[in-house]
């Protein structure tokens, strides 16, 4: 039973990572390789905060979140005037840099060893140590996400970030503020990639930079490709992906081999859709 | 004589070696249509990517309103008033039809995303506004039928008024509007032929890009001869119509009367 809820909870977490990554790229067409790293800016956020300033988890959390969304505006005003691939590129250079931070700044991340010992959250005066009452944080979280992410694409403005992932130009001879909406979606779409990043550093009590890597950037970006555009689809993606390990698990696969066929099937995966299946599991239809 | 709303003064661009716009100065006059007319390569549509801010010109200036347009983006010139159907209707394909009218509307306040998030009620409330609006645009070109289809199961035709539909929504003071005929079936180009004429009646200001001379000559007050990146010939339609230069830029030399 708790591993059942261990399982929704590493859904929850990743439900908000995939969903803040397909709002900038699944939207607005702005892949990025580089949502792990704010989801790291999360974590080590909220983490340090906590820990070191002695901020409560929702006012570090918040916090965190706010370095994240104004670290992803500056990289995509800087950067969101390049053409797609260039974009791709120069974002990704943020991935590697962020990594690179988090491993040798070692007097604040404590480098490869990471942090250890990240205190189980208080939210509202009431300690979240069970994984059942992690459960119901993680969900009211997520719901959160979901409901702001869906709020945003269904306003006018989630109909421009549509129109700009189609045809840039035609976007800006109407009159549109092109740079000024990319900068404000990849923001808020940092913002809730962090969001992740503090549940899971406390979740877990531990960080280290591998754990935000450019893997996981991958890995978050087969989630979107796998489940769709639509919001549910980022949940399937989700779902599938996860569950996969679970079922080698089911079937008796010894471990070693597990993480061999996890990324064979996560890669395999990726090219099968993008070739096969590019609209995802989920065809759009509605937000 | 009024002073003309868009007004290129010398104006210049090469590629490299090319000379696509060489020397170029002509005016818009307000409430007029005015059509630049050329065989392919002329540099008509350089010209109107020039005038929307998509390339800087290599040379001279351009003038909208009185004031230089040279250090406004395209999203600064279409706010000011310059809207811009494509060649190709670069409708968004994914978008209803609906959508992509609703797209042309100018400062709507819930493209901003903060200003969205805290005031949806009253965001929905003028998108709905403006939702109505753009249907009743959609009507006036016969598209009211396809409001909800996804604007890339329209056929070409339709896809031309939409993203004509789209530029109107804004409120130009100036259309430019790039071979619109081209693609449409013949009782199309009646349909387009009403609705300019409609426009030039209600005091649109019209750069058009035409092929289609008998379009040119029924609904232009001045037409513009372009060869090579150069003016050969402008004036009255009637004028132009005959001036030799204009069977020879379409047909080769030896053409003109």
């Amino acid at each position: 039973m708790d591993y059942a809820l261990h399982l929704l909870v590493v859904i929850g977490i990743y439900t908000i990572l995939v969903v803040s990554l397909n709002l900038a790229w699944g939207y607005t067409g702005l892949l990025s390789f580089t949502h792990a790293a704010f989801a790291g800016v999360g974590a080590y956020g909220t983490a340090l905060l906590l820990m070191r300033l002695r901020l409560g988890f929702v006012p570090a959390l918040l916090l965190a979140c706010l370095l994240a969304a104004g670290l992803g505006a500056l990289l995509c005003a800087v950067t969101a005037r390049l053409g797609g691939d260039y974009f791709i590129l120069a974002v990704l250079g943020f991935q590697i840099v962020a990594t690179a931070v988090f491993l040798n700044w070692v007097s604040l991340t404590r480098g490869p060893f990471g942090l250890l010992g990240i205190p189980k959250p208080t939210v509202f005066g009431h300690a979240i140590t069970t994984t059942g009452e992690y459960l119901a944080l993680v969900a009211v979280c997520a719901g959160l996400v979901v409901a702001l992410v869906h709020r945003t694409v269904t306003l006018p403005f989630g109909r421009m970030l549509r129109a700009i992932h189609e045809d840039e130009v035609a976007v800006l001879v109407l009159g549109k503020d092109v740079a000024r909406a990319k900068v404000a979606v990849f923001a808020l779409s940092a913002g809730c990639a962090a969001v992740a990043g503090g549940l899971y550093a406390h979740y877990y009590s531990y960080v280290d930079p591998f754990i935000f890597d450019i893997h996981e950037s991958i890995l978050l970006a087969t989630m979107v490709v796998v489940g769709g555009r639509p919001l549910r689809g980022s949940i399937v993606g989700v779902v599938v992906l996860l569950l996969f390990p679970e079922a080698l698990r089911a079937l008796n696969v010894p471990g070693e081999i597990t993480a061999y066929l996890k990324q064979l099937l996560y890669g395999s995966l990726l090219f099968a859709f993008v070739l096969l299946r590019p609209e995802g599991l989920v065809r759009e239809g509605s937000a | 004589m009024p002073a003309p709303l868009l007004e290129l003064i010398d104006v210049s661009r090469h590629f490299g070696g090319v000379r696509a716009v060489s020397g170029v100065s002509f005016g818009v006059e307000p409430r007029q249509i005015t059509s630049l007319i050329g065989p392919n390569g002329a540099g008509k549509t350089t010209i109107f990517n020039l005038i929307s801010g998509l390339l800087p010109p290599t040379g001279g200036t351009i003038r909208y309103q009185g004031a230089s347009l040279d250090a406004l983006p395209p999203q600064a010139r279409a706010r000011a008033g310059i809207g811009r159907a494509f060649q190709d209707p670069r409708v968004f394909q994914h978008l209803s039809a609906l959508d992509n009218a609703r797209l042309g509307f100018p400062g709507q306040s819930g493209e901003r995303l903060a200003y969205g998030l805290l005031r949806w009620k009253r965001v929905q409330t003028e998108d709905r506004l403006l939702g109505e609006a753009a249907e009743a645009m959609l009507a006036r070109v016969g598209l009211a039928e396809c409001a909800r289809l996804r604007a890339g199961d329209l056929s070409f035709g339709q896809q031309r008024f939409l993203s004509l539909v789209r530029t109107l929504a804004m409120r130009p003071r100036l259309l430019l509007l790039d071979e619109p005929t081209v693609g449409l079936t013949l009782e199309e180009v009646g349909a387009l032929a009403r609705l300019l004429r409609e426009l030039a009646a209600g005091s649109q200001t019209v750069l058009l890009i035409e092929h289609n001379m008998d379009l040119v000559m029924e609904v232009s007050d001045s037409v513009i001869l372009l060869v090579e990146g150069q003016i050969v010939a402008a004036g009255a339609p009637a004028a132009v119509k005959r001036h030799p230069k204009l069977m020879e830029a379409y047909f080769g030399a030896g053409h003109g009367p």
